[in-house]
C-alpha cells in the first residue's frame, strides 16, 4: 500500500545559495507489471538521470557517491547524487515543464532557501507544487540516516590521522557509535553550526558568513578563476605564507609568552599591506591564503562553540569540503592542536547532500 | 618653529608627508623639564610619552576662624586668597605618523635639556626597526617592553584615572557616544586588540592577564586584502571607500537565498549569509567601495563573533576594543558594535576607549616608572593640553585635521595622593553629579556654549585684573582667550571630545586653560566679604533629598580600616552646625570656621537634616575607598565649610570630585542628586565663576546668590535634567526669547545679572532687590 508521498519518482531537493543538491532514488526492483504501467515521462526521467553523469553544461552526477542496493520504504534501488549551480534553477524548472513532471502526481520535497525563493516559479512555470521543508531538520535527518546505512559497506564517517604530515597523513574510517552530543558544522556558501543532542533535539548555535561562498567569491576576485575546482586547484599549488603574516614574521619565532607557535598565522593577508610583497605573490598563493583564512576561521569558531557547548566531537559537512582535502586536513589539525587533543574533527563522505537526503526522507515519511 | 624634513615619505605625492612644522608651544611642550621617555611605535603611528614637571601658580584660600564671633557684626572677611608657586608633575603623550619620527627625534634632541635620562622604554611592532635610530638620535638606551603587557598596563591606567574613558558607540542614536561611568572595580574585563591580527586578552587584576585567544582576521586582513581588491594602498582611504559602499552588492544576503519569503520565516533578510557570495562569478564587475564595505563587514562581524564567544566562555560582559583597526573610526566602531549586539543578543557591551591609541605608550612609560608606583597618585586629563577624541579623524572634520596637523596630544596632571569614592555615597557608580548632559541635549548645549563664548570677554578682563602687577597679563589672557575659544569651537563640532559634555566640564576646561597661562584664580581680587554676604541667604537651606544619595553612618559597616579614607574624612563641627569635609587633616579644624552665623541663615543648629556624618568616620568604609575619585566632597549644608575644605584641593582634586555616571533610569521616578562638585567650585571661584555651574543645576537660582538649594537638583521622570524650579522648566519649554532673557542674567559683563553683580559689587540687578530674593526663596522652597 503506497501512500501518495511514495509514488515515483522519488526526489529530494536542497536549493542552497550556490548549489542545488538533488537526490534521486532509482528503483531497481521494478516488476514487469510496473514497467508496463510506468508512464512515459517517468521512464524518460529515469533513463535521463541514470544514463548520464552530466546534465547540460553544469549539472553533475557524483557517481562515486552513489549508494547501491539501498532499501527504502520497502523498495530496493540506487540513490543518486546530483548537483548543479543555483543560477541554473530556471533551466531546471523549464526542464521539469518540458518533461511534463506535473503529470506525475508527485510532490517535490525541497529544502534550503531556494525552496522559498523558487516556489512561485515552480508553480507558475512548471505547474509543480513544492513541499517546503526546514533546512536544519532535513540536514540532521539526512546525516543520521546516511550514517546508519553506511557507504556501500564502508563507513560514512572518517577522520584524519597526522593531518599536518603529508606523508603520514591517513584518512581513516570512524564509526559514530555514540553520535550525541554532536557539533555539526555545515559549510555551504555560509556556515551554520548546530549542537545535536538527540534525534529530535538540536539547536542552531551560531553561524558565520565566512564560508564556501566567501572562499570562492574572493578567489574569483583575486585570481579570476571561474570554478570552485579551479580555485582549489590553484590553492593546491600556492604558498599562503607569502601572503599571510605569521607569528614568526613578527617575533622571529614562537611567541612564548602566549604559547603561540611561529607557524601560526598572525594576520591573514597581513603581508599584503606591503606593496613589494603584493607584487611578489602569485594567484596560486592568493588562492591558498584565501582557503587557509576561511578554513582557519571556521575551525576557530567551531572550536569555541564546542567549548561553550561542552561537546567534543565535531562533524564538518557541506560542499565547501568537496574535493577539498587541504581544508579538511587543516580543520583536523587546527582543532586537535588548539584543543590540545580534546576535540576530534570528523568528516562525512556525502558532504553536501544531507539536506537533500533529508528532504527525500520527508517525502517518504521516514522518521 | 622648526621646519623639519621627515624621513621616508614613500612614493606618496602628498606634500604633507614630506615635511612638517612643529609648533613647540603646542607639541612636545615643556621638553626642557622632560625626563623619562617611552615610545610606542606601531605600524603607522608613533606615540611618544614623557614626564615633566610644571611650575605654575596656585591660588590658596586661607579661611579665618569665626567661632565665638558673630560674623554679621564684625564683617570680617571670611577668607583670604594668596597665590603661590607650585610644582606639579605632568605626563605628556604625543601621537604622530611614523614618517615624522626622525624629524620628531631631532626636535627632541635639540630641545632636551635634562641629561639624567639614560633609557627609553620602547614597545610596539616598530620598536625594533627604529631602535638604532632612537639610540643614535637621543643617545638613550632602548629598553624593549612586551607589547601586550604595555597595552594592558595602559588600559588599566586610563580606566582608573580618566573619567568617562570608555564609551559605547551607537551610530544611529543621538548622541552617538555613550560614555561610561568609571566603575570602582574595573576587573575583570576582556580586551580585544585589533592590530594586524586580533588578540583577545582576559584581564583579571592589575598584574594578571591571560591571552585567551585570537584570530588572524584583523586589521591586516582588511588592509592587505583591501589593497589587493581595490588597489587602494592606504588604510584610511580603504575605510573611506568602505564608508561609501553598499555591501549588499557583493555579499549574499539571506533574502538573496530565500527570495522575498524571509519575512514569513522571521528572518531578517538583510543578514549576510555569505560574505563575498555574489562575487563568485566571472561576468560581473564590482565597485571598490562595495568590496571595501563588504570586507569591513566581514572582518568586523567575525571579530565581534569571536569576542562574544570568548566573553561567554569566560563569563565576561565588558569587552574593550582597541588597536589600529578601531582608532576612533566611526565606521569600524559601528560595525563592531553591531556585530557584538547581534551575536551576544545585547548581553555583551562593546566598549571603546577615548585614549585607545595611547595605551601602549602609557604602559611602556609606567613600566619605566615602576619604582615610583604610579598608584600612589591620581592622574587627571588636562583638557587644555589634550586633543580630544577624534581630533584627527578626517571624516569628521577635515578643517580640524589640517589645523592640528597630524599630531594628537594627551596630557595628564598628577595629584599627589590617590582619590577615592566618597564613602557615604550609596552607590558611587550610579551617582550622577551633572543633571544636564549637554552631549545629549543639543538645545542646552547650544545655549551653554554660547553662554561661555559670550562670557569669555568678561573672564579675560577679570584674569587681567587679578594680576595687576604682572606686565604680560594681558598677553597671557589673550592666549587664554584663543585657547578656550578654540576648545569651545571644537566642542561645538565634537561635543563628545572629552567625554560627556556638561557645564562642569566646560568650567573645568576653562580652568585648565586659565592655569595654562598662569591665571590660577581670576577672581582673587573680588571682595570676599561681598561674596560671603551673598552666601548667607535664607534660601541656602540644605535639602532633605541629600540624604537619599548617602548612606547612614550605620550603613558604613564595619570595614572601615582604609587609612587613606580615614585620613581623608575629617570632622568639622561648628557652632550649632554639622558638616563634613574631606581633605588633608592639617587643613581642617576641630571646629568649623564656617558655621552658620546666627541671625543669617538661621541661628541655632544647622538645619541640615543629614545624620551626623561623623559617627564612625574614624574608620570609613574601605569598600568605597579602594579606587576611583572623590576624596574631597562636601555637604553643602553651609557654604562656608566648603571654603574651609577647599584649601586642600588643587584643581585636579576639584575636578575629580565628581565621578559622573549614567543617569538613573527614568523608571525610578524623581531621584535627587547632590551636586558636590559644583558646590565646591562655587566656593573656590566665588559665585562669579560658578554661576554657570549652579545654573546647570537650576538656573532658577541665577537670579539670586548661589545657595545650597541650587546644588540639589532633580532628575525628572522624563530623564531630562530638570529642576522643579519653575524658571528652568519654563526655560526648557519656551522659545528663544525666554532663553535670551535667561542668558542676559547669566552672562557676566551685562547689567542684568544679579548674582554676578552682587559678587563683583558692580550693578544692582533684580536678584539683589527684595523681589529677587523673594523669588529665590520661593524657588528654593520649591525644590524641597
Amino acid at each position: 500500500l503506497q501512500s501518495w508521498g511514495s509514488l515515483f519518482p522519488w526526489f529530494g531537493l536542497d536549493i542552497g545559495g550556490t548549489l542545488v543538491k538533488l537526490v534521486y532514488f532509482e528503483p531497481k526492483d521494478i516488476t514487469a507489471e510496473e514497467e508496463e504501467e510506468e508512464v512515459e515521462s517517468l521512464k524518460s526521467i529515469r533513463k535521463y538521470l541514470t544514463s548520464n553523469v552530466a546534465y547540460g553544461s553544469t549539472g553533475i552526477r557524483d557517481v562515486h557517491l552513489e549508494l547501491k542496493d539501498l532499501t527504502l520504504c520497502g523498495r530496493k534501488g540506487n540513490l543518486h547524487f546530483i548537483r548543479f549551480p543555483t543560477h541554473d534553477m530556471p533551466a531546471f524548472i523549464q526542464m521539469g515543464r518540458d518533461k511534463n513532471f506535473s503529470s506525475l502526481h508527485t510532490v517535490f520535497c525541497a529544502t534550503g532557501g531556494g525552496a522559498y525563493k523558487f516556489e512561485q516559479d515552480f508553480l507558475t512555470i512548471g505547474d509543480l507544487q513544492l513541499c517546503k521543508l526546514d533546512e536544519l531538520d532535513c540536514l540532521i535527518k539526512g546525516i543520521l540516516y546516511i550514517d546508519s546505512v553506511g557507504f556501500n559497506g564502508r563507513s560514512q564517517c572518517y577522520y584524519f590521522e597526522n593531518p599536518a604530515d603529508s606523508e603520514k597523513c591517513q584518512k581513516l574510517p570512524f564509526e559514530l557509535k555514540n553520535p550525541y552530543p554532536l557539533l555539526l558544522v555545515n559549510i555551504g556558501s555560509g556556515v551554520s553550526i548546530l549542537a545535536v543532542y538527540s534525534k529530535d533535539n538540536y539547536k542552531r548555535v551560531t553561524g558565520t558568513s565566512l564560508g564556501g561562498g566567501t572562499f570562492f567569491g574572493l578567489c574569483c576576485l583575486l585570481t579570476g578563476c571561474t570554478t570552485f575546482e579551479e580555485a582549489l586547484e590553484m590553492a593546491s599549488r600556492g604558498d599562503s605564507t607569502k601572503v599571510d603574516k605569521l607569528v614568526r614574521d613578527i617575533y622571529g619565532g614562537d611567541y612564548e609568552r602566549f604559547g603561540l607557535p611561529g607557524w601560526a598565522v598572525a594576520s591573514s593577508f597581513g603581508n599584503m599591506m606591503s606593496k613589494e610583497k603584493r607584487e611578489a605573490v602569485s594567484k596560486e598563493d592568493l588562492a591558498r591564503a584565501t582557503l587557509i583564512t576561511i578554513t582557519n576561521n571556521i575551525g576557530s569558531i567551531a572550536r569555541m562553540c564546542a567549548l561553550n557547548e561542552n561537546i567534543n566531537q565535531v562533524v564538518f559537512v557541506g560542499n565547501f569540503l568537496r574535493i577539498n582535502t587541504i581544508a579538511m586536513r587543516l580543520l583536523a589539525y587546527a582543532l586537535d592542536y588548539w584543543s590540545k587533543g580534546q576535540l576530534k574533527a570528523l568528516f562525512s563522505e556525502h558532504e553536501g547532500y544531507f539536506g537533500a537526503v533529508g528532504a527525500l526522507l520527508e517525502l517518504l515519511k521516514i522518521p | 618653529m622648526a621646519e623639519c624634513g621627515a624621513s621616508g615619505g614613500g612614493s606618496s605625492g602628498d606634500s604633507l608627508d614630506k615635511s612638517i612644522t612643529l609648533p613647540p608651544d603646542e607639541i612636545f611642550r615643556n621638553l626642557e623639564n622632560a625626563k623619562r621617555f617611552a615610545i610606542d611605535i606601531g605600524g603607522s603611528l608613533t606615540k611618544l610619552a614623557y614626564y615633566s614637571t610644571v611650575q605654575h601658580k596656585v591660588a590658596k584660600v586661607r579661611s579665618f576662624d569665626h567661632s565665638g564671633k558673630d560674623a554679621e557684626q564684625d564683617h570680617e572677611p571670611p577668607y583670604e586668597i594668596s597665590v603661590q608657586e607650585e610644582i606639579t608633575a605632568r605626563l605628556h603623550f604625543v601621537k604622530f605618523e611614523n614618517t615624522y619620527i626622525e624629524a620628531c627625534l631631532d626636535f627632541i634632541k635639540d630641545h632636551l635639556v635634562n641629561t639624567e635620562t639614560k633609557v627609553i622604554q620602547a614597545t610596539g611592532g616598530g620598536a625594533y626597526k627604529f631602535k638604532d635610530l632612537i639610540e643614535e638620535k637621543l643617545r638613550l638606551k632602548v629598553d624593549k617592553e612586551d607589547v601586550m603587557t604595555c597595552l594592558i598596563k595602559g588600559c588599566n591606567f586610563v580606566l582608573k584615572n580618566i573619567p568617562q574613558e570608555a564609551f559605547m558607540y551607537q551610530k544611529d542614536s543621538d548622541p552617538e557616544f555613550r560614555f561610561q561611568t568609571n566603575h570602582p572595580n574595573i576587573f575583570p574585563y576582556l580586551l580585544v586588540n585589533i592590530g594586524s591580527g586580533v588578540s583577545i586578552v582576559k584581564v583579571e587584576t592589575e598584574d594578571r592577564f591571560e591571552w585567551v585567544g585570537g584570530s588572524s582576521i584583523g586589521g591586516g586582513t582588511f588592509w592587505g586584502l583591501g589593497a589587493l581588491l581595490t588597489k587602494t594602498k592606504k588604510f584610511d582611504e580603504l575605510l573611506h571607500l568602505a564608508s561609501k559602499g553598499q555591501h549588499a552588492n557583493v555579499d549574499m544576503l539571506v533574502q538573496d537565498i530565500y527570495g522575498g519569503a524571509h519575512q514569513t520565516l522571521g528572518l531578517s533578510g538583510n543578514l549576510i549569509a555569505s560574505s563575498f557570495g555574489k562575487s563568485a562569478t566571472a561576468d560581473r564587475e564590482f565597485s571598490k567601495e562595495d568590496m571595501a564595505k563588504s570586507l569591513l563587514h566581514m572582518i568586523s562581524n567575525d571579530i565581534g563573533q569571536l569576542a562574544c564567544l570568548y566573553a561567554r566562555l569566560h563569563c565576561l560582559d565588558r569587552v574593550y576594543f582597541g588597536g589600529f583597526f578601531i582608532r576612533g573610526h566611526p565606521v569600524t566602531m559601528r560595525t563592531i558594535t553591531y556585530s557584538i549586539n547581534f551575536f551576544s543578543k545585547g548581553e555583551v557591551q562593546a566598549l571603546f576607549l577615548r585614549h585607545e591609541g595611547y595605551l601602549g605608550a602609557i604602559g611602556a612609560f609606567l613600566k619605566g616608572a615602576e619604582q615610583d608606583n604610579p598608584n600612589q597618585y591620581s592622574w587627571g586629563e588636562n583638557y587644555a593640553g589634550s586633543s580630544g577624541l577624534m581630533s584627527t579623524s578626517p571624516e569628521l572634520c577635515p578643517t580640524q585635521r589640517t589645523r592640528s596637523g597630524t599630531f594628537d596630544l594627551l596630557e595628564m596632571d598628577r595629584l599627589e595622593r590617590p582619590l577615592v569614592n566618597l564613602p557615604l555615597l550609596l552607590d558611587p557608580s550610579s551617582y550622577v553629579p551633572d543633571t544636564v548632559d549637554l552631549t545629549d541635549d543639543a538645545l542646552a548645549r547650544k545655549y551653554w556654549l554660547t553662554c561661555f563664548e559670550e562670557a569669555l570677554d568678561g573672564v579675560v578682563k577679570r584674569a587681567v585684573a587679578s594680576q595687576p602687577e604682572s606686565a604680560d597679563a594681558a598677553e597671557r589672557a589673550e592666549k587664554f582667550r584663543q585657547k578656550y575659544w578654540s576648545k569651545l569651537q571644537t566642542l561645538r563640532h565634537q561635543p563628545f571630545a572629552y567625554g560627556t559634555l556638561t557645564v562642569r566640564s566646560l568650567l573645568d576646561t576653562r580652568e585648565h586653560c586659565l592655569n595654562e597661562f598662569s591665571f590660577p584664580d581670576p577672581y582673587s581680587k573680588v571682595s570676599p566679604t561681598r561674596a560671603w554676604e551673598l552666601r548667607q541667604h535664607p534660601a541656602c537651606r540644605p535639602q532633605q533629598t541629600c540624604q537619599e544619595a548617602l548612606r547612614t553612618p550605620t550603613e558604613l559597616g564595619d570595614s572601615r580600616a582604609d587609612p587613606a579614607a580615614r585620613r581623608a574624612v575629617v570632622r568639622c563641627e561648628g557652632r550649632g552646625s554639622r558638616c563634613m569635609g574631606l581633605g588633608e587633616p592639617s587643613l581642617l579644624r576641630s571646629t568649623c570656621p564656617w558655621s552658620l552665623p546666627s541671625g543669617r541663615g538661621g541661628s541655632g543648629p544647622c538645619p541640615c537634616p543629614l545624620p551626623h556624618p561623623l559617627a564612625g568616620l574614624s574608620s570609613p568604609s574601605s569598600r568605597g575607598c579602594r579606587t576611583g575619585f572623590l576624596v574631597p566632597v562636601l555637604l553643602p549644608c553651609v557654604w562656608g565649610h566648603a571654603v574651609a575644605c577647599q584649601q586642600s584641593l588643587d584643581p585636579l582634586a576639584r575636578r575629580c570630585v565628581s565621578s559622573p555616571t549614567r543617569p538613573a533610569p527614568p523608571s525610578q521616578g524623581f531621584q535627587a542628586k547632590c551636586s558636590w562638585a559644583s558646590g565646591l567650585r562655587g566656593h573656590v571661584h566665588g559665585p562669579d565663576m560658578c554661576q554657570p555651574a549652579l545654573a546647570g543645576q537650576c538656573p532658577g537660582f541665577l537670579s539670586g546668590p548661589p545657595c545650597s538649594a541650587a546644588l540639589l537638583s532633580w532628575r525628572g521622570a522624563s530623564g531630562r535634567g530638570a529642576c522643579p524650579c519653575s524658571a528652568w522648566v519654563s526655560h526648557l519649554s519656551t522659545g528663544e526669547a525666554e532663553r535670551k532673557w535667561h542668558r542676559a542674567e547669566v552672562l557676566p559683563g551685562r547689567g542684568a545679572r544679579p548674582g554676578l553683580a552682587g559678587l563683583g559689587g558692580e550693578a544692582a540687578g533684580p536678584g539683589e532687590g527684595p523681589a529677587g530674593r523673594e523669588r529665590l526663596r520661593l524657588g528654593g522652597q520649591g525644590c524641597v
